[in-house]
């Protein structure tokens, strides 16, 4: 104690440079997980989609749609327009999360992470919403990614959570409402 | 005298530290929400050119075969004329020099970013399929550009070459 009071200076010197290298490396950490964060979302939302963009663009007709599923056919030839029947589902999971499922021929695949929201709608030509099957010509899907990690500063933080990345995409598949002449 | 001036030496690195790392972090914030947006605006420009995809290549194949260049739709001084009954957005040249705004959400619950998308359609030289035509071709070159309007990101620009295909007989 003697030597800190005959030091005085020195002592609130360094305490000032420890707190500032502190402050520096809590940002860095902090900014190291939001990189990570980003490129784990970035990771995930790659995964669901793939399958996702492939299957809904090559969509020929829509066959059943509900809050947890999606059905429709897809045109695998078109010179002998042969079909085959996909369809999405949600499954929910706790912590209020869901997920996505892709069945086709009795096959049921988990696509991508657990997401804290899917949802497929209809569109008309126009863009607006529709319930009749046969009026749709676009999907719009649409799901929220959950960030992989939270970083210490927004878990101390709790009136600003970390927020739910949104993948949203509006197909116009070209077979669906083919026109014919 | 000199441990005081080394001392100050030291708090002003140490700042000089902290400043710069959180100009790196603010940097890093910047970048990572460039790229969101320009991700979403890929995203608009694939939607955009998907509508597009729908149309007829021409009027004049919308509902017949056409045997002959006439039957395509002229160009005069770099721009599409549309001849007798050709309603506006029905073909693919329409779409020339149109512009679409749309609102998309980055993360839940934020505010939307508005992205534009710009399209521009040009008859391409049939040799190549590249180099502008000033007369009709059997090919036309669509041109997205998509960019957001109230965020720091390059635009995203998207190029497909559409034919007439069969439905150009000569």
């Amino acid at each position: 104690m003697q030597f800190l009071f005959d030091h005085a200076m020195a002592t609130a010197v360094g305490l000032g440079l420890i707190l500032i290298l502190l402050g520096i490396t809590v940002r860095q950490n902090n900014e190291s997980v939001e990189i990570s964060n980003h490129r784990a979302v970035s990771g995930r939302t790659a995964s669901l989609t793939l399958m996702v963009r492939r299957d809904f663009e090559s969509l020929s007709a829509v066959q059943a749609v509900s809050d947890t599923a999606f059905a429709f056919s897809v045109t695998t030839n078109v010179t002998t327009l042969q079909t085959r029947t996909i369809e999405y589902r949600k499954r929910a999971r706790p912590n209020g999360m869901f997920q996505v499922l892709r069945l086709e021929n009795g096959v049921t695949l988990p696509l991508g992470a657990p997401v804290t929201a899917w949802s497929v709608s209809l569109l008309t030509d126009a863009g607006a919403p529709t319930a009749v099957l046969a009026d749709a010509r676009q999907i719009r899907v649409r799901a929220e990614m959950p960030p992989a990690f939270v970083s210490p500063s927004s878990a101390s933080a709790p009136s600003a959570p970390p927020l739910d990345a949104v993948w949203e995409h509006t197909f116009a598949p070209t077979l669906l409402g083919v026109r014919s002449f | 005298m000199p441990q005081t001036l080394l001392a100050l030496l030291a708090i002003v690195l140490a700042s000089f530290l902290a400043l710069s790392q959180a100009r790196s972090g603010q940097n890093t914030a910047r970048r990572l929400e460039a790229a969101d947006v320009q991700m979403l605006a890929a995203d608009a420009a694939l939607e955009h050119l998907a509508v597009l995809e729908q149309r007829p290549f021409d009027e004049g194949v919308k509902s017949a075969y056409i045997s002959s260049i006439a039957g395509l739709t002229p160009v005069v001084n770099g721009a599409f004329v549309r001849i007798g009954g050709d309603p506006p957005g029905d073909d693919l040249d329409d779409a020339h020099n149109t512009s679409v705004t749309t609102a998309r959400v980055v993360r839940s619950g934020q505010a939307g970013v508005q992205i534009r998308t710009d399209v521009t359609v040009a008859y391409v030289s049939e040799a190549d399929g590249t180099t502008a035509s000033l007369v009709p071709t059997r090919f036309k070159r669509v041109t997205i550009t998509a960019r957001a309007l109230d965020a720091s990101a390059d635009p995203v620009v998207l190029t497909q070459l559409f034919a007439c295909g069969s439905f150009c007989t000569w």
